[in-house]
């Protein structure tokens, strides 16, 4: 029982964090700065607490969920009216699902912004940026389970961008787009070969790799010291501590993280909870049509968070689909990188002048976003029959362009990497708003503009 | 060569070598072998199809126009990302993004950059009508009857 004693001295509580499989992800000490509510808003550990919740009601809809093209959509009808508590089940798994795909996109946000990725913290956000991509193929795979109409026409579409390499001509034997339609597929359309290795990747892949992944992010924390802050005095190599809490020489301004900063986590995972719960008990989770191959719906839409794709696929499949997003990704992943500046890092926007360009940017990108998106029906039928013009010149290209050459300006008129870097990530950032919101909102029948409120 | 040298050989050798042989075996396996089946239809009864109208055959994903004289059959299946075409007044629109063909299969309006694919229908000597879509041909080749 000399465990559930609450510790007293320092010792003791600095132990109660190093010994317990537990709480040793943390440091035993902390710098009080980083439980100031608007540094973080709690938004790594709202997301960690979303797959915990995820994962233990994955397990409890695995009872009844039949991985068969035949019996998957009735398994979850069952789910929904025969379970005891099924319904609710899954409407916790969905809405947990969709809240941490936008929780994981403001928690990189809030560390992009923070400057959180310097000072040798880089393998930090690497590992942050692969579970981005994690949770986002943790999506995909679940929403094909169901076999509705959303299910089978958003993974047809989906395997036919990957396939839109075949645009720009590479030759089908060593066309990495065409080889990952297949491998995901199992064959050359949607049918029960791409259910059971979605179900595959769902339940038993993404789960793992999650875990693992999920271990480092939290082990390269640990060992840079926790949280970077303004006053973190690590160096950029110095991630060395001797992981022993107690001759670890730290200054006398940090707490102990027992119990301030364990306490914190569990609030803050209460809250989580007591929302998702709240929302699950109040919205019921949509269920399509059964999968119909022959008919899609009018518009036939994927999830919010792939409408800004949609939206730039709209214009062209290979720079919409694939060239633009694999762009955006690179670089995200390449900030570390680019930017060594460490300026200010722990402050948000790193100051002032930060700020100030951020807001620039935003007033920027909305204009021209906007404009661009309205230029798509002159766009569309001016280069048809002209696949490369299609390709090279549309709204989506056009946009990118844009963009970049407003962070390269501002880098140049500051001399800053950091502020070129706050430049692009604000505009892409509201790029992607903006496409997201049109395609939610805007696009009807047959993916014409309209307005939301039916005019 | 002494014993510690060639252990050590071995060792690194038969991992590296069993890796890259496992490596690709495992690149392989998830992609499957198929086989295309030919994709020849039987349309069975022609009269079965309404005159000078395009007439969607849900299995096959086809749209099949018939007049007096003449047979032809459109893909309905979107060149853009392959999404399943509506028929519109003045030909077909897609519904997932917004690509526009006229009566000719031709495109009107991107993201599309592909016109759509005719297929060959065919007559065999007995009389049974096929539409073979591994064969296409251009929009103004009909089969006459």
């Amino acid at each position: 029982m000399r465990s559930l004693k609450t510790p007293a001295t320092t010792l003791e509580r600095t132990r109660a964090i190093s010994k317990n499989f537990f709480l040793h992800i943390h440091a035993a000490k902390l710098d009080p700065y980083v439980l100031k509510p608007t540094f973080t808003f709690g938004l790594g550990v709202v997301a960690t607490s979303l797959f915990l919740i995820l994962i233990t009601s994955g397990i409890f809809l695995l009872f009844y969920y039949t991985p068969s093209i035949e019996r998957a959509y009735f398994s979850i009808l069952d789910i929904t009216y025969v379970v005891s508590g099924g319904r609710f089940l899954r409407n916790l798994h969905r809405w947990s699902a969709h809240g941490l795909v936008f929780i994981s996109l403001l928690h990189l946000a809030r560390v992009f912004y923070t400057g959180a990725y310097s000072r040798g913290r880089g393998l930090v956000w690497y590992s942050g940026m692969i579970l981005l991509l994690l949770v986002l193929s943790f999506s995909f795979s679940g929403y094909l389970l169901p076999w509705d109409q959303l299910a089978f026409w958003a993974v047809t579409i989906a395997s036919n961008i990957a396939n839109a390499t075949r645009e720009i001509g590479v030759p089908a034997f060593m066309d990495p787009g065409r080889f990952l339609k297949y491998l995901l597929l199992g064959g050359d359309q949607v049918g029960q070969a791409t259910l059971t290795r979605f179900f595959l990747l769902h339940v038993v892949f993404l789960p793992i790799t999650t875990l693992f992944m999920l271990g480092y992010h939290f082990w390269r924390m640990r060992k840079s010291d926790g949280l970077n802050t303004p006053g973190s005095m690590s160096a950029a190599t110095g991630s060395e501590t001797s992981g022993d809490p107690v001759s670890d020489n730290m200054p006398n301004t940090k707490w102990l993280s027992w119990p301030v900063l364990i306490w914190a986590e569990l609030s803050v995972f209460i809250v989580t909870l007591a929302l998702v719960l709240l929302f699950a008990y109040l919205i019921d989770a949509p269920l399509r049509a059964m999968a119909n191959p022959t008919i899609p719906e009018n518009p036939a839409k994927s999830p919010w968070y792939f409408l800004g794709v949609q939206e730039l696929v709209s214009y062209s499949a290979f720079s919409g689909g694939i060239a633009i997003p694999l762009l955006l990704l690179a670089g995200l992943f390449l900030i570390p990188v680019f930017d060594r500046e460490d300026k200010q890092p722990g402050t948000w926007f790193s100051g002032t002048e930060g700020l100030r360009i951020t807001i620039l940017s935003v007033l920027f990108a909305l204009p021209v976003a906007i404009g661009a998106i309205l230029l798509s029906p002159v766009t569309a039928p001016a280069f048809r029959g002209q696949p490369l013009l299609t390709m090279l010149l549309n709204p989506g290209t056009l946009l990118t362009i844009l963009y970049i050459i407003w962070a390269l300006l501002l880098g140049r008129k500051y001399r800053s990497r950091r502020y070129s870097a706050l430049a692009l990530f604000t505009v892409s950032s509201v790029g992607f708003v903006v496409l997201t919101v049109v395609g939610i909102w805007f696009r009807g029948t047959d993916w014409q503009f309209i307005w939301p409120w039916g005019l | 060569m002494n014993r510690r040298e060639f252990l050590n050989r071995m060792t690194f050798g038969t991992l590296i070598s069993g890796g890259a042989l496992l490596t690709a075996a495992a690149l392989k396996i998830p992609v499957p072998q198929t086989g295309f089946a030919a994709r020849r239809y039987n349309l069975g009864d022609i009269n079965k199809y309404p005159l000078n109208h395009f007439t969607f055959l849900p299995e096959k994903n086809i749209y099949l126009f018939r007049d007096r004289k003449r047979i032809k059959a459109v893909s309905a299946i979107c060149t853009h990302l392959g999404c399943v075409l509506r028929r519109s007044d003045a030909g077909f629109r897609c519904p997932c993004h917004g690509s526009k063909f006229n009566d000719r299969g031709a495109v009107i309006s991107g993201p599309a950059t592909r016109d759509l694919d005719w297929y060959r229908v065919q007559q065999e000597p007995d009389g049974r009508i096929f539409v073979i879509e591994d064969q296409t041909v251009a929009p103004e080749d009909f089969l006459e009857i």
